[in-house]
């Protein structure tokens, strides 16, 4: 199986790379800035194919 | 799909959750009417999160695709549906009334086999732990999720 990466995947013990993401089931945007202070488990899914 | 239990016993431990598609918003949101969850959810329909992880996507091959229909065959052998032969997507999608559209199509032909990754995030912004769809095993463990048992006991792990 060949895959395609722009990076190898983040590691335990790395900082978290930045994100932005749009809100679904709340109003406005969502960076990582917003969870700082606060463990988040950040969960990546496919989209709704 | 979207890690409603798995939340909730995490917000009980103070971690908070974030859920990332990648589908539009729009398409997120109606999802979401049929099957809404407790824990936040963000759409990037874009993957642009999913690169910046660094978390691998693949063209969509027949093995790909054939892994793909065996875990959904699967599950919908677990969750007793009837299924037409070589439709799983089909009885599993009649469970929360979501129909997938043709935009629903476009996204999977520009995403092609994008696979999936969680990662647990500490306080002070370092990853503390990381899953990523099929690293473990291989094309054996697409469409596999790590149980609640396995995140909650990592989060409380972590002290943090």
């Amino acid at each position: 199986m060949t895959t395609e990466t722009a990076r190898a995947p983040v590691q335990p013990g790395e900082p978290a790379p930045e994100f932005t993401v749009v809100g679904a089931n709340r109003e406005g945007q969502f960076s990582l800035a917003d969870f700082r202070g606060r463990p988040v488990l950040l969960a990546l899914f496919r989209g709704l194919y | 799909m979207l890690l409603g239990r798995t939340a909730e016993k995490l917000e009980s431990i103070g971690v908070q959750t974030l859920a990332v598609v990648g589908s539009a918003a729009d398409r997120v949101r109606l999802y979401l009417r049929y099957r809404p969850t407790r824990c936040l959810v963000a759409a990037d329909p874009d993957l642009s999160t999913h690169r910046a992880y660094g978390v691998p996507r693949a063209p969509m091959s027949p093995e790909i695709w054939h892994a793909v229909e065996s875990a959904s065959t699967e599950l919908a052998r677990e969750l007793r549906l009837p299924v037409s032969e070589g439709k799983p997507y089909e009885a599993i999608g009649r469970l929360d009334g979501y129909e997938a559209t043709d935009a629903d199509q476009a996204d999977l032909e520009r995403h092609q086999a994008q696979f999936t990754a969680q990662f647990l995030i500490g306080r002070d912004g370092i990853v503390k732990w990381a899953n990523v769809e099929c690293a473990r095993e291989g094309l054996a463990g697409i469409e596999k999720f790590p149980g609640d048992e396995e995140i909650v006991a990592t989060a409380r792990a972590l002290g943090d």
